[in-house]
């Protein structure tokens, strides 16, 4: 798991959460004091739409166990403004996404930028 | 010449002179999007009047925020929040002498001032983005807008009593439009609130984008039916 170090011990404890399906949260569903959180893993699952993109995220844990994160994230118009090339981001891509945790403990966060496995990156 | 031919061309000059003046209001067409950087904010919190205070917090105690955010239904704020700026998202202004359609593309809104009616209808049908009248003031769009439905969630809720005034006119050589926005509603706030929202041309060859907002929930349902292949 692609972690920052700070980030370590949240992520765990999230990831022992349930995640949901719900694809469209108010923004108190996050905690956006927190910008930098990160986690990667294999996109499982992938919709840029509105109002807002969804993604599905398996992520590993070190004694192999893997957890499905629900990743929410801009609309399909504003990624596509910001440059966003959404045939770099398919099912099974390894990628890091970086934003704000969930505010509720689930293993949920919304992405504000991606990292892809060769270093590109798209943000806001 | 006859008198026939004299009336004809008084129409014709008449006609003509109507396209120029469209031609000349020309300015606020075209496609903008919206500039937080210059925007006045509608202010927050709102001057609430007593029974304004206790629509807004009946609402919040009935709703989740999480649960029950209409953003998630794909609900349109409608009007007087569409005037204020249609989030990050542009606006495509199209003039003729009897309309002008502003095209939003958050939520694919569209709103129609009619330039052709001098009055608002004796009964008009109450809808989200209500009725607009317009007309000319030099180069200056003015909208009068009433028979908005009420509704009590988003950044203006407001009763079904609120009246819109806005002026609208290009700015900065073109480069830029403003709308100053008075929203008056004696039930929801103590005075009338004045918001300038401005907005930048956008670049040559910007396009608006469609926005379906349903995707998401069908998808939902086909989940929960399980009739979804990819999932």
């Amino acid at each position: 798991m692609d972690c920052k170090g700070s980030k370590m011990a949240t992520a765990l404890a999230l990831m022992l959460v349930a995640w949901t399906t719900s694809a469209h949260h108010s923004p108190v569903a996050f905690d956006t004091r927190v910008t930098d959180f990160a986690i990667g893993g294999e996109v499982e699952y992938v919709d840029m739409r509105n109002p807002h993109s969804v993604m599905r995220l398996k992520v590993a844990a070190e004694d192999g166990s893997t957890t499905l994160w629900d990743i929410e994230f801009s609309s399909v118009n504003l990624l596509l403004r910001r440059g966003w090339d959404f045939e770099r981001i398919k099912v099974g891509d390894r990628v890091t996404c970086i934003g704000n945790p969930s505010a509720t403990g689930k293993a949920e966060m919304y992405m504000w930028s991606i990292k892809l496995a060769d270093g590109t990156e798209y943000g806001r | 010449m006859s008198r026939e031919t004299a009336r004809a061309l008084v129409a014709t000059g008449l006609l003509l002179s109507a396209f120029a003046a469209v031609a000349q209001e020309a300015p606020i067409e075209g496609i903008w999007e919206p500039d937080p950087s210059r925007s006045e904010r509608f202010p927050a919190p709102p001057p609430l009047t007593p029974e304004g205070k206790r629509i807004v917090d009946e609402w919040r105690a009935s709703h989740d925020p999480i649960e029950d955010d209409p953003g998630k239904f794909c609900q349109s704020p409608g009007m007087p929040s569409l005037a204020l700026g249609g989030a990050s998202y542009p606006v495509e202004i199209v003039a003729t002498r009897k309309q002008v359609t502003i095209l939003m593309e958050l939520h694919q809104q569209v709103r129609r001032i009619h330039l052709d009616q001098a009055e608002h209808p004796a009964r008009p049908f109450p809808q989200r983005n209500g009725h607009s009248i317009g007309r000319w003031e030099g180069e200056t769009l003015v909208v009068d807008t009433v028979a908005i439905k009420a509704i009590s969630f988003g950044s203006v809720p407001h009763s079904d009593q609120v009246h819109v005034v806005e002026r609208m006119s290009a700015v900065d050589a073109g480069a830029a439009l403003v709308n100053e926005v008075t929203i008056t509603d004696p039930v929801m706030y103590t005075r009338p609130v004045v918001v300038r929202q401005y907005y930048k041309a956008a670049a040559p060859g910007a396009r608006m984008l469609e926005y379906e907002c349903t995707e998401g929930m069908w998808v939902e349902h086909e989940e929960r039916r399980g009739i979804r292949a990819d999932r």
